[in-house]
């Protein structure tokens, strides 16, 4: 299935809808994503998503929705390196 | 053996009342020579979850209310005590300089949106690269490309608004509509609604800037623990 992509209008909306403080923290706090690998799980709104930076999501939240029946595992912790 | 989490590393040590860590426990410093890190004591690394991530946040941010210059850690940065004195022993100048960028300021966090990237301008000192030969092509080719990935031209409306308030940048692209960059702003405590102010009354033509903050200088932090 492909995604089709994000317009700006769409990204607005999802700035607008969901818990921007939620994706400012993922972002503050994973964006250098050495530490942590793996994917992150979390949920927003009610809906489960993966992602692993703010950046993902923007761009590719129609394919995680589609994606989510194909959701490994809950939340993975810690470190892996 | 008993290892600790990092939170932040802080410009001075903060007076007491800053409360527990993300896994409640009890937070105390760890000082090396001027440096100053925020630790609690651990067995294990947290595993990674919104209340953890959000427990990680809350920490730093009573901190950062706290002192005057924080350079917030990473999530997840557990190790030895020794261990954490040698790294900041051995980078103490670089971040002892970013502690002093950061003081008395805070993040404000712009996401550049729209559906297309900004044309791309061809630099000045590619002029007359038909000149030039293979190699110094590629080299010129380089720059303007590591040059690219650290602008905002979209902003560029935006900019004399921002003057008074920017301290210091961070830009990364992205490029892939719909966020075409995130940019990362250093402006002095107390000066996020002036900041806000400026981006919502500036006009982008097509291109949207959301404005989010204060934060702490995430952006501002050397990956310290690396």
């Amino acid at each position: 299935m492909s995604p089709k992509p994000l317009t700006g209008d769409d990204a607005r909306a999802i700035f607008a809808t969901t818990d921007t403080s939620l994706l400012e923290v993922v972002d503050n706090l994973l964006t250098k994503g050495v530490v942590l690998t793996g994917d992150v799980v979390l949920g927003i709104g009610g809906v489960d998503l993966i992602y692993a930076r703010l950046s993902v999501l923007l761009c590719t939240v129609d394919r995680l929705l589609a994606a989510q029946d194909d959701v490994p595992a809950r939340p993975r912790g810690g470190r892996r390196a | 053996m008993s290892e600790v989490y990092v939170y932040a590393l802080l410009g001075q040590v903060p007076p007491p009342g800053t409360g527990a860590g993300l896994c409640e426990e009890p937070l105390r410093v760890v000082r090396v020579g001027e440096l100053v890190a925020a630790v609690g004591d651990m067995t294990d690394p947290p595993a990674v979850s919104e209340a953890t991530l959000r427990a990680h946040d809350a920490v730093v941010r009573r901190l950062a209310d706290a002192v005057d210059a924080i350079l917030p850690v990473r999530f997840g940065s557990l190790l030895s005590e020794s261990s954490l004195a040698d790294l900041l022993a051995a980078r103490a100048p670089e971040l002892s300089e970013a502690l002093a960028l950061v003081a008395g300021r805070e993040q404000m966090t712009l996401r550049v949106l729209g559906d297309a990237p900004a044309a791309v301008e061809t630099p000045r000192d590619d002029v007359g690269a038909d000149a030039l030969g293979p190699g110094a092509r590629y080299m010129a080719a380089r720059r303007a490309e590591w040059r690219r990935a650290r602008e905002a031209p979209e902003l560029a409306p935006l900019r004399p608004a921002l003057a008074a308030l920017v301290r210091a940048e961070r830009v990364t692209r992205h490029d892939t509509p719909a966020l075409l960059a995130s940019v990362y702003h250093l402006i002095d405590r107390g000066g996020a609604a002036a900041y806000q102010a400026a981006v919502q009354s500036a006009d982008l033509g097509t291109v949207r800037a959301v404005a989010t903050g204060p934060w702490p200088p995430y952006a501002f932090a050397p990956e310290a623990l690396g």
